[in-house]
């Protein structure tokens, strides 16, 4: 299929359009928005299969650079359109990511990353092979809901009230049913809070501890994913962790003492954590407090000489979002933080460039799941969304403390 | 050609034959309804044999706002069906997204004079004026049609109305939403029963929405109803009182080589209909008509294209919102040949016998009186031949998503957004 638009630019216009739909005379249609959040999940299925792409390229990259060839044999190339993918899905302008001196300085750490990254785009792939031969009815639109929470997850500040990622649900989880997708209500999580937040440590404050993985580590991905995680209370809730790929603190103890590296498989973040700073793999993000507005820090000045997109409204939008006051920004006494490693785009749809900033910001509204669509809120004030993504984003992130209180009146 | 304003409130949304033919009805976004009816052949007139002219016209429905949920309700009429007729009056439902209303339809066309205590204006008379007493006696008068709601069917539904399907036993009637049916008796507006419900525990989980419902047309206790994962269900009211389980489901398992973006939303079935002889279902996707055989579940006997080469332009569809068209199909009076409505004002007939298919276009230019439709064929490169249209020039704001079949014969009505088209064919004017 022909296609102009890529991944991104599909999430962008889906996301509007779930968006204006709010708006619309007659009420929320139920049917327009269920079958776009379904283009929202193969969108999502295919920018992640994009950007495993980009991180095992560079990683083979540096590879040729720096070791003899017997070490490329470890990192297969895999077949990144995910299966049923259309054809031509990698001829899509493949992503950049940042960093890249970063890369190479942590590059005993990225090898073994990359490979539990490989053990998870394996895990995915027969997970989705799985569901194309057992089309077991899932849930897809919390498949949406992570998809489009999932990506800027990584980034620090902005969820920072979740409960964990217990909120976030596997994007195919058959044999998993997640809890109820509130991630923006710091309520209370089904699961307890120690297990997720070792798992994912997404809060800044909790560097440390969060690194640390209670998973034995090396466990098989297959396995892990039939298994549900020792520490929740019921199997039926686990949020279906994949924990065998975490690695563990030792393994990094040989490379480099003062890092560890966590990857969060809900949600797929990258997470290193050095020296007490974070740094963060973020999908998308191209919005964060912290890049917005601190220093750019080592990750970042490399990458500020390369190919990158800065979002005029970025400022505008990092002050509503402090407004917005769920969306914890910096941490507290402004400790000097690492800023994101943002994702870099190439250049081949620069009218895309408005929308790709607000993506992760629609993206971590519309995290609040299904019932968040469904349930209109009365806002006469709200006016009809302009056309332009940008301040599209901003409406949405004004009416944030809207969705939080959305309530599925039925 | 100058361009016309278009209100909004025009524009056609449903349309409907009566069960003999007789009557047309329309339904607009306004929340009218039109009524036509057909004239009476005649020797006489032979030009003006079996035209449709203007019968009744009123106001069906009118937004509303729902406070507790500051939602507003759209008049839009949905979907309208008449009831079969029992007496000299006619019945027929129209629904908006929530509220369904009854209409009767009646018609007067004598009126009685000679009243002793009124004069002919209705001003009481002065009684020193009556010397004596007469018989009121009826004389004619021009006809007129008087419209009144007879039953309001209120606050039944939660999400949005998209079908409605009276009960061959004409007591009964079903409305869906997008997540249940309720089952209404036409005489009762003050509860309903609920006999389906796919509405998952968690909201989070929902993954298939209702699109359409029909009831079987001799069999009471069947219905049937499609879903936008593109399946279908047909469920037997004596099963259980809640047809959550389907008796069969139809499926057909989707083709991986055809796995896009928007698998999901082309294969969302946005009508269904049974057959007038009760042994088929006709669906339309976005993309074909199906034709399903009640005691197959597996596969639909037949696949017609209605505009494949839509296919390589799914994503600009996407983009402009097209792709949610919802285009309705319909089947002739002897079940052989269905129509479905496409894009640029064309419209595809289709006959399963010869298995030819014609593309046809209602518009003003090819719809003078007696005119005979020329077919129209879309290009989709290779050789052009010089009437074609190309995939690019088709006009994507002129669809026809509502057309009906006269009961019996070979009188189709086509909505073109604002227009009403209705095209005869007179010399096959007998179903074969």
């Amino acid at each position: 299929m022909e296609c102009a638009l890529d991944a991104q630019s599909l999430i962008s216009i889906s996301l509007r359009k779930i968006h204006s739909s709010r708006t619309q005379r007659g009420g929320i249609k139920l049917h327009k928005n269920l079958l776009v959040s379904y283009v929202l999940r193969n969108a999502r299925q295919l920018y992640l299969s994009e950007r495993y792409a980009e991180l095992y390229r560079r990683q083979q990259q540096q590879q040729q650079q720096q070791q003899p060839p017997h070490h490329q044999h470890q990192h297969q190339h895999l077949a990144y359109a995910a299966p049923g993918m259309p054809a031509n899905a990698a001829d899509f302008g493949p992503l950049q990511l940042g960093g890249g001196g970063d890369a190479e300085a942590r590059e005993p750490v990225a090898r073994h990353q990359l490979h539990q990254l490989h053990q998870l785009h394996q895990l995915h792939l027969q997970q989705q092979l799985h569901q194309h031969q057992h089309p077991a009815p899932r849930s897809c639109v919390a498949a949406a809901a992570v998809a489009v929470a999932g990506a800027p997850a990584g980034c620090a500040g902005a969820l920072s009230e979740l409960p964990g990622c217990a909120a976030l649900q596997p994007p195919h989880g058959a044999p998993h049913r997640g809890q109820h997708l509130e991630p923006l209500q710091p309520g209370p999580a089904p699961l307890p809070p120690p297990a997720p937040a070792a798992l994912c440590p997404r809060d800044p404050r909790v560097p440390a501890a969060c690194s640390a993985p209670s998973a034995p580590p090396g466990a098989a991905p297959p396995t892990v994913a039939a298994s549900s995680p020792p520490s929740s209370p019921a199997p039926s809730s686990s949020p279906g962790f994949y924990r065998g790929a975490y690695p563990a603190p030792s393994d990094f103890g040989v490379h480099c003492s003062s890092q560890t590296t966590v990857l969060d498989l809900d949600t797929h973040v990258v997470t290193t954590v050095e020296n007490g700073y974070l740094h963060q793999d973020c999908c998308a993000s191209a919005h964060c407090p912290c890049c917005g507005q601190g220093a750019p820090g080592p990750g970042l000045a490399s990458a500020a000489g390369c190919k990158r997109k800065y979002y005029p409204g970025q400022e505008e939008e990092d002050d509503d979002e402090e407004d917005a006051g769920d969306l914890g920004a910096e941490p507290p006494g402004g400790a000097p933080f690492a800023p994101c490693k943002r994702a870099r785009f190439e250049d081949f749809c620069p009218d895309s460039s408005p929308d790709a900033s607000n993506i992760s910001n629609l993206i971590s509204i519309f995290g609040s799941g299904f019932s968040g669509l469904v349930s209109r809120q009365p806002d006469s004030s709200e006016q009809p969304p302009p056309l332009n993504g940008q301040l599209c984003a901003k409406q949405a992130l004004a009416s944030l403390g809207a969705w939080t209180r959305a309530i599925v009146a039925f | 050609m100058p361009s016309v304003l278009l209100s909004q409130a025009d524009i056609i949304s449903t349309v409907e034959f009566n069960h003999t033919g007789e009557l047309l009805a329309t339904g607009d976004k306004g929340g009218r309804v039109v009524i036509f009816q057909r004239e009476p052949e005649s020797k006489n007139a032979p030009h003006s044999q079996g035209e449709y002219d203007v019968y009744s016209t009123f106001q069906s429905h009118e937004p509303e706002f729902d406070y507790l949920k500051s939602l507003e309700i759209e008049e839009k009429i949905n979907k309208i069906k008449w009831l079969p007729q029992q007496n000299a009056a006619h019945s027929l439902l129209s629904t908006n997204d929530k509220t369904i209303k009854l209409w009767k339809i009646t018609e007067r066309d004598k009126r009685p004079e000679g009243y002793n205590l009124k004069d002919e204006e209705g001003k009481l008379k002065d009684l020193s004026t009556v010397t004596s007493l007469q018989v009121p006696v009826l004389k004619p008068m021009d006809l007129m049609v008087e419209v009144s709601p007879r039953r309001i069917f209120a606050n039944g539904h939660t999400y949005h109305i998209n079908s409605i399907s009276v009960n061959s036993d004409c007591e009964t009637y079903m409305s869906a939403d997008d997540l249940r049916i309720n089952l209404w008796h036409l005489a009762i507006t003050d509860r309903s029963f609920n006999i389906v419900d796919i509405k998952p525990a968690n909201m989070e989980d929902l993954t298939e929405v209702i699109t359409a419902s029909e009831f079987h047309p001799h069999h009471c206790n069947l219905f049937v109803y499609s879903s936008s994962k593109g399946s279908l269900r047909l469920c037997d009211m004596r099963a259980a009182a809640l047809c959550d389980k389907h008796s069969k489901l139809f499926e057909e398992p989707e083709d991986p080589s055809n796995r896009s973006f928007f698998s999901e939303i082309i294969s969302s079935v946005s009508d269904v209909k049974f057959s007038h002889s009760g042994r088929y279902m006709l669906t339309r996707d976005y993309l074909t008509v199906k034709v399903w055989d009640l005691n197959m579940e597996a596969r639909p006997i037949e696949t017609y294209q209605v505009h494949d080469y839509l296919r390589s332009k799914l994503c600009s569809l996407y983009e402009s919102d097209c792709i949610f068209d919802k285009f309705e199909c319909a089947w002739n009076g002897s079940d052989s040949v269905i129509m479905t409505g496409a894009y640029n004002n064309f419209f595809r007939m289709f006959d399963r016998n010869t298995k030819r298919d014609v593309t046809l276009e209602a518009s003003r230019e090819s719809s003078k009186p007696r005119a005979v439709l020329k077919p129209r064929r879309v290009c989709v490169g290779g050789k052009r031949r010089r009437d074609d249209i190309s995939v690019d020039s088709l006009d994507f704001t002129k669809k026809i998503l509502h057309t009906a079949w006269h009961p019996a014969e070979n009188i189709i009505a086509i909505a073109a957004t604002n227009n009403l088209y209705i095209f005869q064919d007179k010399v096959n004017s007998d179903m074969h």
